[in-house]
């Protein structure tokens, strides 16, 4: 098989490595913010259940939870598996990426100075504005050094997807490596990986000096 | 009578930082409070405007009740809605400004007249412009806060206050943060304030500004209120000992 056979048959399976990407970031983004807020609040049930989430979510390998989230429903209600493997993946990821995201969001709020908040309360800002004009632009610039981090693991991290046979680049790639005998297409795969990743980190240089307005 | 506040107790623990104080503050009065560090002067102002709630006491703005004591002897706060009325009457000058640093100047001043206030974009444009240029700091509507000195941003913060047009403006120690140089361009801006018959409570250590420009200045000390009165009388004259000496420790 030549080079260009390989790459032909993995960019095929690229559109599947940017679904898992962008569905994961358009869930887990927002998804994250819900589950800070819940870890923040003042019901101690409610911050110590979602701690507890977090620290399953974090501590264990997102290999795992693919695995889980896909094969589970079968082992646990004999349900079929087989067809779309995206949604299970695409769940999966969005799921552990929020736990992430959500602890960064956390970090992010909880560094912001009280005097924001007093500041906006005695002017009469409800809390909603407060927190959405006041308090979040300014968390998110904080916090993009730390996202884009996230961003660059998640590009990497699609490749798990192999571990249930969805068929995006990294599993292509392992299939003709196993039917080739070749290493090649791992290299051509690091390639991919590394041009998606120059391309995100161009990306998030541009916005974090959009928001260098102000210091 | 604007502001109202009678036997106002707060405690933080078991630090009883506020001991059973009166005051009152009429319209186009000048007050200042000036005291020890730790004797419950910025503490008073968090919770006239409040950022601290009290343990109990009467608090009314304009005549009417924000704040009850029940019978129990609890400080009873006014309903959510009531209480954002209430927080219309006031402004607070905070020591360390706390400006909104994503914001530019204009914006920092016409976010709350628009949002909270809900006015007229353009009205509220033209009084800000009118208010930078009063603050010293006309064509300055465009640069972020972090672009300008502290004595800046401060004014900033004074005119940010006055576009929601309060009834009274609380200063915590508005130029504590500031390098002693430029100190003067702020208490400059509140002296002209003054003049225009603003009403004022301002928490200073600036001795001879509480001199020069307030009605009435206030003495407390250990969360007690140990004399008030005419700002001749009490700096220069002085009844209490305790007055006497935290003057005399002050001209060192």
């Amino acid at each position: 098989m030549s080079l260009w056979t390989m790459i032909g048959l993995m960019a095929g399976g690229f559109g599947k490595t940017c679904a898992i990407f962008f569905l994961t970031l358009l869930f887990s983004l927002p998804l994250g913010m819900v589950v800070a807020l819940l870890r923040m609040s003042k019901v101690k049930v409610v911050s110590g259940i979602v701690r507890v989430i977090i620290s399953i979510l974090r501590g264990t390998p997102l290999l795992l939870q693919i695995l889980a989230v896909t094969y589970g429903p079968h082992y646990l209600f004999g349900a079929d598996v087989s067809k779309n493997k995206l949604i299970p993946v695409v769940i999966a990821f969005a799921i552990n990426y929020a736990a992430y995201f959500a602890e960064i969001y956390r970090g992010g709020i909880e560094s912001m100075a009280i005097g924001q908040y007093e500041a906006a309360d005695v002017l009469g800002y409800s809390k909603f504005q407060t927190f959405m004009h006041i308090i979040l632009p300014q968390v998110i610039k904080r916090i993009m050094p730390s996202i884009t981090n996230e961003i660059v693991t998640l590009v990497k991290d699609t490749s798990l997807a192999f571990a249930v046979s969805y068929q995006e680049m990294f599993t292509i790639g392992k299939q003709i490596a196993n039917s080739q005998t070749s290493f090649v297409p791992f290299l051509v795969a690091g390639v991919f990986y590394y041009v998606f990743n120059a391309i995100v980190d161009f990306v998030m240089a541009r916005v974090e000096k959009k928001l260098n307005y102000y210091n | 009578m604007i502001l109202e506040m009678s036997n106002i107790k707060k405690s933080f623990g078991d630090n009883e930082v506020l001991k059973d104080i009166s005051m009152h503050v009429d319209k186009g009065e000048v007050v200042s409070i000036i005291g020890p560090s730790g004797s419950g002067k910025s503490t008073l102002l968090r919770c006239a405007t409040f950022l601290e709630t009290i343990d109990s006491g009467n608090i009314s703005y304009m005549g009417k009740s924000a704040v009850t004591t029940d019978d129990s002897g609890k400080a009873v706060y006014s309903h959510h809605k009531d209480l954002a009325e209430f927080k219309s009457y006031f402004g607070l000058v905070f020591q360390q400004f706390h400006l909104f640093p994503h914001f530019s100047v204009l914006k920092n001043i016409m976010d709350a007249p628009i949002k909270v206030q809900k006015r007229p974009k353009d009205e509220v444009y033209k009084e800000a412009l009118e208010l930078l240029d009063k603050m010293g700091l006309t064509g300055r509507g465009d640069a972020y806060p972090c672009q300008l000195s502290g004595g800046q941003q401060q004014r900033v913060a004074i005119a940010r206050a006055l576009a929601l047009k309060p009834e009274i403006l609380f200063f915590d120690e508005p130029t504590s943060a500031l390098d002693p140089e430029l100190t003067g361009e702020v208490l400059k801006v509140i002296k002209q304030l003054a003049e225009e018959k603003m009403t004022m409570v301002v928490v200073t250590h600036e001795m001879p500004f509480a001199r020069a420009v307030s009605n009435r200045v206030i003495f407390m000390d250990g969360g007690v209120i140990v004399e008030q009165g005419d700002p001749e009388e009490v700096f220069g004259n002085p009844t209490q000992e305790r007055t006497k000496l935290f003057l005399k420790n002050y001209q060192k």
